[in-house]
This record gives C-alpha cells, structure tokens and sequence, in this order.
C-alpha cells in the first residue's frame, strides 16, 4: 500500500492506495500518529485508490478515529471505494465515520 | 612441533669434493679445511682462485641454509594450519558452552604458542595453560585487559610478552581473549595474525552459540505458541448440539495454529441458542479475544428469553467493552436462538457477515444493525424474527469465505458465495456446509487461506410427531 500525506493549515490529508491489510498496519500507524498535535485532531483519509481492507485496517481506522475524537477531533473518510464502501456497510462501520464525497482531483494517487 | 632453526653452516660435501678437485687440479697440494666458511691452501694457487673457491662456498652454504630456514617456515606454516583447522573443529564438535571454550582456549594457546590464554567478559573468565596461570604477569595482565580501548584490534601489552585481543559484542559489553608469554620470546607481526585468527574463531563460536540459544528459544516458544493454540481451539471441541427439529453443521478453520473466528451453541429449554463471529485481527492474539468472547456469549444465552437476541447481544458487548477497548480490537458477531417447536428464529447482527436465509433456493440476508462489539460501550442492536419452514437453512460464515482469493488474486465475493449457498435445494446442513467449504476451496485453487474460515448451518427440519 503506498500513504501520502498532504499537510495545509488546519488539516492533514492522507492518501491510501492498494490493500488495506494486517501487512499494512503498522506503516500506516507510524505515518497517522505522527500527524496528530495540539492543534491536529483531524485527519483527513482519501480511500479513493484501496482496492482492500481487512478487519486489522478496520481496526486501525478505529484506533484512529478514537484517539481522534479523544483529542476533539475525528477521522473523516474521504472518496471511499467501492470495495470499502460494501465493507463498511456490511460491518455498520460507517456510522462511526464521517464519510465525504469530493472531487477526485489532488487527492487521488496516481 | 616446530623445527629449530640451524645455526651452524651446513656441509655439503658433494659441492666441497668438487670444489677441493678444482683447486687440486688448479696446483693446491695441500688444503686446509678449517671449520669455518674459508679454506686455506699451500701450493701455487692464485689468491683470486682461492677467494673466488671461498665464495662459491659461502653461496653455496647460503643456499642450505636458506633452504633449511624455508623448510622450517614450512614446518611452523603446516603446525599452525593444523592448529587453525583444530581451532576451527571447535566451532563444529562441541555442543557444551563451556567446553568449546575450554577447546577454544587450548587450540589458540597452541597456536600462538602462548603460555597462558584467557577469555575475559562481564561475567566470566576462563583460561588454558599451566605454565604462568598462576603467575603475577597473568594477574596483572587481566587487569590491563578489562581496560579495553573502543577498537577491537589486538594490542601487544606487558612490552610484547602479553597480547590482548578484544572480540565483537553485539549486547556491548567487555570482551576479550588476553594471551601471555610468560618468559618466550616477543609476539611478533606473525604472531598477531595467528591471534586474528583466534579471535575470528572465538567471534564465530560466540555467535554460533547466540545462534544456538536464539534457535532454542525460538523453538520454546513455538512450542509454547502449539500449546496456547490449541487450548484456544478447544473451545470448538464440543459436537454440535443435537435439538429435535434443527439439523446443524459447523466447521471452523484458522489460517494459521489459531485464529478469531468462532462459534458456539446452547440448548436451553427447547431452544438452540448460537453465536459466530470474527474477531479483528489473525492467529493468537485473536484467538486469545475469541475464547473470551466465547465465554460471554454463553453468559448470554443462559440469561436472556429466546426472542431477545438483541438484549444477548448488548450484554455479551457490555462485557467485552473495556477490554476490547484496551486492545484495540473488534469482533463482528451475529446472535440467535431458534426453537424448533414453533420455528421461530430470533437474530442480531454486530456487524457480521454473511448471514444468509436461504429458502426455496433464494438468498435472504441479514444486514447488521449495530457495528461490531468493541465500537460501542452500549450496542444496543435490533432483533429481527424470521418464520422457519422445513427445509429452510441460515448459514452464518466469516469474511475469509467470500474474501478467498484464487491465484490471480481474485476473490471468491458475495455473490457468488451466495449462489453457491442457493445450490443444492433439500440437503441437509452437512452436505450444503461441505458443498459451499469445497467451492471456497475450489475457487482457491491452491492459493494459500489468507484468513480463517468458519461455516454454520441451521436447516429447519421436520419435528417428529
């Protein structure tokens, strides 16, 4: 899976693409965590180009979005594929999220 | 073993009667052999002849004795390959500790013909020899050696009678291999590199000892790792319940030892309580979750009336709340009770799929109405009631069926795990649980289980009269 964050004032953008898994965790641990601060609560997650999520990313998304909401802030799901759109619906996961709709422009990885 | 060097000029008595011939031949009458390299003669030989005789001799004895120097060197050269090869036999014919290092230690004092060798680190020091173990140089020779500067070259200490030789510490610490001629000559440039050698062996053994014990744990743990998982798996060793009016199938397979997938069953009071679900996450860590979302599912059944799945539901995710919290796991959960006398089934579903009704060949599914137990401190889902037929079967699987790739990487889906769960109209729950695990296995077509898979079946059957 390839991560690419964006940084702007007052948000940070992150750009998943490929699977989503086990495998895939821990990168994506060291690069998220590392963008919460006193004045970072949100972090913005563009799933446009995962093609995958298994129960540990779902997991992680989790972790994430509790510890953002600790800190007052949340994780905002961004362009969600169609294969983790079906997953989050499945689970009832996306109650949990706030998910939102963009035009696909810098945001998608090429 | 080796060869004392020769200190007298070496006769050669062939080039000497030919060289006296020549000198005879020249008018010597008679010659004076004196012990030395030189001759003196009487008769009328020319000076120039008997120098020019003199130095044909004094190079003729060079050459013996460089050829005598060449086969001791030889000799020395062959003594310690042999002690090199014997050093590094310790390394392969000892599996003791301690006794390779007590082989280590004797093969480098003979080769470096060393008085006394020593291995000194933090804890420990062993040493070889006899002569000078218990000499005052050696005492003070270990104490200099504790001293060990930053780089790991060998220095020559107690003015070239004593070596000191650190050896590489991967933990850091002090290491290092002291070598001590207690009266022998200097340890010379020589010398110093039959000491690299020693302490490349010793370096070698060191980690082919760490690699030894890291191999021991890793093989401990393995075992340990066998054992924990298959007191987790236990949990399914119970047969399926067997409840007049309910046919039941059920097979769980975890991708590796362990896994988070499980189910579990109850008959109480005439009704089939069940549970299956899938916690975040793969192999022990899981497995270990699972058996406690196990227990509290059983809690659950026990103390709940059959048409409150939801209430089963919301007390098994109370339970689990905090500690799924602290771990940073889920587990996606489906809940029912089924009583065969009236077939009536009840269900909530945490974010679980596939939970499928089939009936008269068509595919009924249960969305979930809460997300998985660990989200929420209070999941408070909804039960949903269906009117069981004979014949009609809920089969309740985990992700890893519908998500089993082949080997080109495509998955098996929901859909098509759907149709496959619409085959086979009439058949009972076994046949249809081992129809739709080959179809999961037929569409792997050899390509590794990435997940565990768990299957159950409940098929409404007709109660005997």
């Amino acid at each position: 899976m390839r991560i690419r964050t964006e940084s702007g004032i007052g948000h940070t953008a992150v750009s998943l693409a490929g699977r989503f898994d086990a495998h895939e965790t821990a990168a994506f641990r060291v690069v998220v965590d590392a963008l919460f601060g006193p004045d970072q609560a949100t972090v913005r997650l563009d799933l446009s180009n995962v093609v995958f999520v298994d129960s540990s990313a779902l997991a992680e998304l989790l972790r994430v979005q509790k510890a953002a909401r600790a800190a007052g802030g949340e994780v905002v799901l961004v362009n969600v594929s169609d294969p983790v759109r079906i997953i989050l619906e499945l689970t009832e996961l996306k109650q949990v999220f706030t998910l939102e709709t963009t035009p696909q422009t810098a945001s998608t990885l090429s | 073993m080796t060869a004392a060097l020769p200190h007298e000029l070496i006769e050669s008595d062939a080039a000497d009667a030919a060289l006296e011939r020549l000198l005879v031949g020249a008018g010597a009458r008679s010659i004076h052999k004196s012990p030395g390299p030189d001759w003196t003669i009487s008769g009328p030989v020319s000076r120039d002849a008997l120098d020019a005789v003199n130095e044909v001799r004094r190079a003729i004895h060079d050459i013996y004795a460089a050829q005598d120097e060449i086969a001791g060197a030889l000799v020395r050269s062959q003594d310690d390959l042999l002690a090199l090869r014997a050093l590094t036999q310790v390394n392969v014919g000892t599996l003791g500790v301690f006794e390779s290092f007590q082989d280590l230690l004797r093969e480098s004092r003979d080769l470096t013909s060393s008085d006394v060798v020593a291995l000194l680190d933090d804890r420990l020091m062993q040493s070889s020899g006899g002569r000078g173990a218990d000499s005052a140089a050696f005492a003070e020779l270990l104490l200099e050696a504790a001293d060990v500067p930053g780089d790991l070259e060998p220095r020559l200490a107690r003015g070239g009678h004593a070596v000191v030789a650190p050896l590489v510490t991967p933990g850091g610490g002090v290491r290092v291999l002291a070598f001590l001629r207690v009266a022998g000559p200097v340890y010379s440039t020589g010398d110093l590199r039959l000491i690299r050698a020693a302490v490349a062996a010793a370096n070698m053994r060191f980690t082919l000892t760490r690699l030894h014990l890291l191999e021991i744990k890793r093989a401990t743990f393995e075992r340990e790792h066998e054992v924990a998982s298959s007191l987790a798996q236990a949990v399914f060793s119970q047969p399926a319940p067997v409840l007049a009016g309910v046919d039941v199938f059920s097979d769980t397979l975890p991708a590796s030892l362990a896994g988070g997938d499980f189910f579990a069953f109850a008959v109480v009071d005439g009704v089939i309580w069940f549970t299956v679900g899938d916690v975040a996450g793969k192999g022990l860590p899981a497995a270990m979750v699972m058996t406690r979302a196990v227990s509290a599912a059983r809690v659950a059944f026990l103390t709940h009336p059959d048409d409150d799945a939801a209430g089963a539901m919301l007390a098994m995710g109370a339970e689990l709340y905090d500690y799924l919290d602290d771990v940073g796991l889920f587990i996606t959960v489906v809940i029912g009770a089924y009583r065969p006398a009236t077939g009536i089934l009840h269900l909530c579903n945490a974010g679980h799929s596939p939970v499928m009704l089939v009936r008269d060949g068509a595919i009924t599914l249960v969305p979930a109405s809460i997300p998985p137990l660990g989200v929420l401190p209070a999941p408070v889902g909804r039960t949903v009631r269906f009117d069981l037929d004979a014949g009609d079967a809920l089969v309740l699987g985990s992700d890893g069926l519908a998500e089993q790739e082949n080997p080109r990487g495509v998955m098996l889906g929901y859909d098509r795990l759907g149709e496959v769960c619409a085959e086979l109209q009439g058949a009972s729950a076994a046949r249809l649980g081992h129809h739709i695990l080959d179809a999961v296995t037929t569409h792997a077509d050899g390509a590794p289980f990435s997940d565990d898979r768990t299957l159950v079946i409940l098929r409404a059957v007709e109660m005997a009269r």
